[in-house]
């Protein structure tokens, strides 16, 4: 078997599946069935849900930078 | 008296023989004028048979070498597409055995990727409905 791969979506992906699923042996198994899920998935999400993920990831990356900006300068913009 | 009588039976001999020898000449003329009529007749009827199987001859020539031409042209083109057929399916094969060989090595990113590309055009896709 190939050498475990160490990437922040494979950190993401850990978190978010079921810990009992072992979605890196299934992925490997089967790459282009999972390719196709994943992109339908993708699309179901951004089809219905995409206006609040997009605004989730926003907010979060304003907070983040926000929370930079305090530490660098010492709370005195934000 | 009897030799008047025999100059004019000599006379008259002599016209009526002339006047068979005259139409015998002009039987002879007109038959002559009728084969050289009829002679031309046959040879026209004859060019004319001739070059309507030149024509005949030809046309079959030219439908066997069109026929011929479109049968190579369809051969040539039958072979095109069976080889791009076969040029494509090994290219999509080689490009799936690709994808599956970096899907295999990268799982997360190309899990992460494809959810991302599907999530994007799903966002596109959505029109102008706007979430309240």
């Amino acid at each position: 078997m190939s050498v475990p791969e160490h990437s922040v979506a494979a950190d993401v992906i850990d978190e978010l599946a079921a810990p009992d699923l072992e979605w890196v042996r299934l992925v490997r198994r089967y790459p282009i069935a999972s390719l196709l899920l994943a992109a339908v998935g993708g699309f179901y999400l951004g089809r219905h849900k995409g206006s609040d993920v997009v605004d989730s990831v926003a907010r979060f990356a304003a907070e983040t930078l926000e929370e930079g900006v305090n530490e660098l300068l010492g709370d005195q913009v934000l | 008296m009897a030799t008047r009588k025999k100059d004019i039976q000599e006379t008259a001999t002599e016209a009526a023989q002339a006047a068979r020898d005259a139409a015998s000449e002009t039987l002879s003329a007109a038959r002559e004028k009728f084969s050289e009529v009829a002679s031309g007749v046959e040879d026209k009827v004859k060019q004319i048979r001739e070059g309507a199987g030149r024509a005949s001859a030809q046309v079959r020539e030219g439908a066997e070498r069109a026929s011929t031409v479109a049968r190579e042209k369809y051969a040539v083109a039958r072979d095109n597409v069976r080889q791009g057929y076969d040029r494509v399916t090994k290219d999509l094969s080689h490009l799936s055995d690709d994808v599956s060989e970096y899907v295999r090595h990268n799982p997360g990113k190309s899990v992460a990727i494809a959810a991302g590309i599907g999530f994007v055009v799903g966002l596109l896709m959505r029109g102008g409905r706007r979430d309240a």
